[in-house]
């Protein structure tokens, strides 16, 4: 465990490095506000609900979402961690008594935890500045429950961020997969609009996916809605999680076999 | 005269040097082609889930909305054809000192970044987004004229040349700090805003970012406007004005930029 966790001390060091750009990344939760205020004023000037939430709840639901959307650093890791592979310089993991496994999350996980620090303060503020328009947790239980899914959301994405970097021995380039990843992760995990404005049958083949629980359920819960999905989705994301950790341990003992670290 | 020869020239070469490599791994090719398309139907998803029972916004009726769909798929397509993978490799290239070897070679430094990796798949993408804009004229009960149709290839070229100049501004950053993700974060965040939520929705303030400081909502906001609607003279001012000033800072931050690089170790 002490290995992962110097892991994630190294990890954070180096986010300090770099001042600038998580100081404009903590800026992000500002500009995604301003915008989903500028939409949703007019989509709501001739209406007082939309897919079941007012407005108050649709400005909190996206401010919830940016902040889970920012906590996810093992997305960016995947392009250092392809190259690693690419230019043969994974090898470093494959000799070293740590399990690339566990330093991916470690590492991912203490970003997270830094970001989480900078992050909060900026919407903590934003939830002065905005607070006729947003609206408070529904009541602790449901933040606690909103903050251990989102947790298990993260570590989801994480899993599924390291399985796609895995890709990269097989393919020269995972370019396009990645992106496509991306694309496709934001839509269907509510980072670009609540899953409450699909057609109800949508909806229901949804909750068997991990995605749903990523970002929309946790901020529905935060807002007090569809709280009885709460032990289903729990149960959903343990699944989603063992599986995709049994995968990535089988996908990476599979994979390093037609490793030849010479790189390209 | 013999300039601009030598730059058509040399455009040609890099479009042919593409077109053979796209060729030789079409694997590649083809999963670009994937994720232009990926891209597109997600945003169009978005798009109707935000405005399936919407029948006007701002003025807008619903065809003049697939209009605007269609304009950013277009400018998208041809952006990603010319120089998206061009200009997105410049950090990378500052960071690890590669932009010296463009540096010693007789041709403009950014032409050569900027061209050299043109990405034919990408055109694919202009396709249903030529369909959106026939469509949505044909419903409008547009009359076409040539008037019409070049001012708005006039204005959508413009607003290719503004795209760019923004994406170079974020880019050029990579000269003075050494990791600039975030920045390509928010970009990604206002351009995709901009392709689903039409410039028309913004007021105020919030209009003067989006229009001036930002002017990602200008991108098919602005052809769209002048084909289905009216542009008028003040917003086309605007439009050439925001354009214009975009081009100056954009050489600037390169000039800037160049002066501040200290090749390997930058």
């Amino acid at each position: 465990m002490g290995k992962y966790l110097e892991t994630g001390k190294v990890s954070m060091k180096a986010q300090i490095t770099y001042r600038f750009d998580v100081g404009v990344g903590s800026i992000i939760p500002f500009i995604r506000v301003f915008l989903a205020y500028a939409l949703w004023k007019v989509l709501f000037a001739a209406k007082t609900e939309i897919g079941g939430m007012s407005f108050e709840m649709m400005m909190t639901y996206h401010l919830v979402a940016s902040f889970l959307t920012r906590l996810d650093q093992s997305v960016n890791m995947v392009w250092d961690m392809a190259e690693e592979i690419r230019e043969g310089r994974f090898s470093k993991y494959m000799v070293r008594p740590i399990s690339p496994l566990g330093h991916f999350l470690a590492e991912s996980l203490a970003k997270t935890l830094y970001i989480l620090l900078v992050t909060l303060a900026t919407v903590a503020f934003l939830a002065v500045v905005m607070r006729r328009i947003l609206v408070p947790p529904s009541s602790l239980a449901n933040l606690a429950g909103a903050c251990l899914m989102g947790f298990m959301g993260l570590v989801f994405l994480s899993l599924l961020n390291y399985l796609t970097a895995l890709l990269a021995f097989k393919f020269n380039d995972i370019t396009g997969w990645h992106i496509m990843k991306n694309n496709a992760v934001d839509f269907l995990a509510g980072a670009l609009v609540p899953l409450s404005l699909l057609p109800a049958w949508i909806q229901d083949v949804m909750r068997f996916f991990p995605f749903y629980y990523v970002y929309y359920y946790p901020a529905s819960l935060y807002l007090g809605l569809k709280t009885e999905q709460f032990v289903t989705g729990l149960i959903v994301m343990a699944i989603w999680i063992v599986l995709l950790w049994g995968l990535s341990v089988i996908v990476y003992h599979r994979f390093r076999r037609i490793y030849e670290g010479v790189g390209n | 005269m013999e300039k601009l020869k030598r730059h058509v020239r040399l455009l040609k070469m890099f479009f042919s040097f593409r077109l053979s490599n796209r060729m030789i791994y079409r694997a590649s090719f083809w999963t670009a082609v994937f994720v232009d398309v990926s891209l597109f139907l997600i945003q169009l998803a978005v798009f109707s889930v935000l405005f399936y029972d919407v029948d006007s916004i701002n003025g807008w009726n619903k065809y003049q909305m697939v209009f605007f769909v269609g304009t950013f798929t277009i400018i998208d397509g041809l952006d990603m054809f010319l120089y998206f993978f061009g200009v997105i490799g410049i950090p990378a290239k500052i960071r690890e000192g590669k932009l010296d070897i463009y540096l010693t070679k007789p041709v403009n430094t950014l032409f050569w970044l900027t061209f050299e990796n043109m990405d034919i798949g990408s055109l694919f993408t202009c396709i249903p987004g030529i369909i959106m804009v026939v469509t949505a004229s044909v419903m409008l009960g547009i009359r076409i004229t040539l008037r019409r149709v070049l001012g708005y290839i006039l204005l959508l070229l413009m607003m290719i040349a503004l795209l760019y100049n923004l994406m170079l501004i974020i880019r050029c950053l990579a000269f003075f700090f050494i990791k600039t993700g975030a920045l390509d974060e928010l970009e990604g965040e206002l351009i995709g805003f901009s392709f689903r939520v039409p410039g028309i929705v913004f007021r105020g303030v919030a209009k003067f970012v989006v229009y001036v400081l930002l002017p990602y909502a200008l991108l098919a906001t602005i052809p769209a406007q002048f084909f289905t609607d009216s542009l008028s003279g003040g917003m086309w001012l605007l439009v050439i004005g925001v354009a214009a000033a975009f081009t100056l800072l954009a050489q600037w931050v390169w000039r800037l930029g160049l002066k501040h690089y200290g090749s390997a170790s930058s």
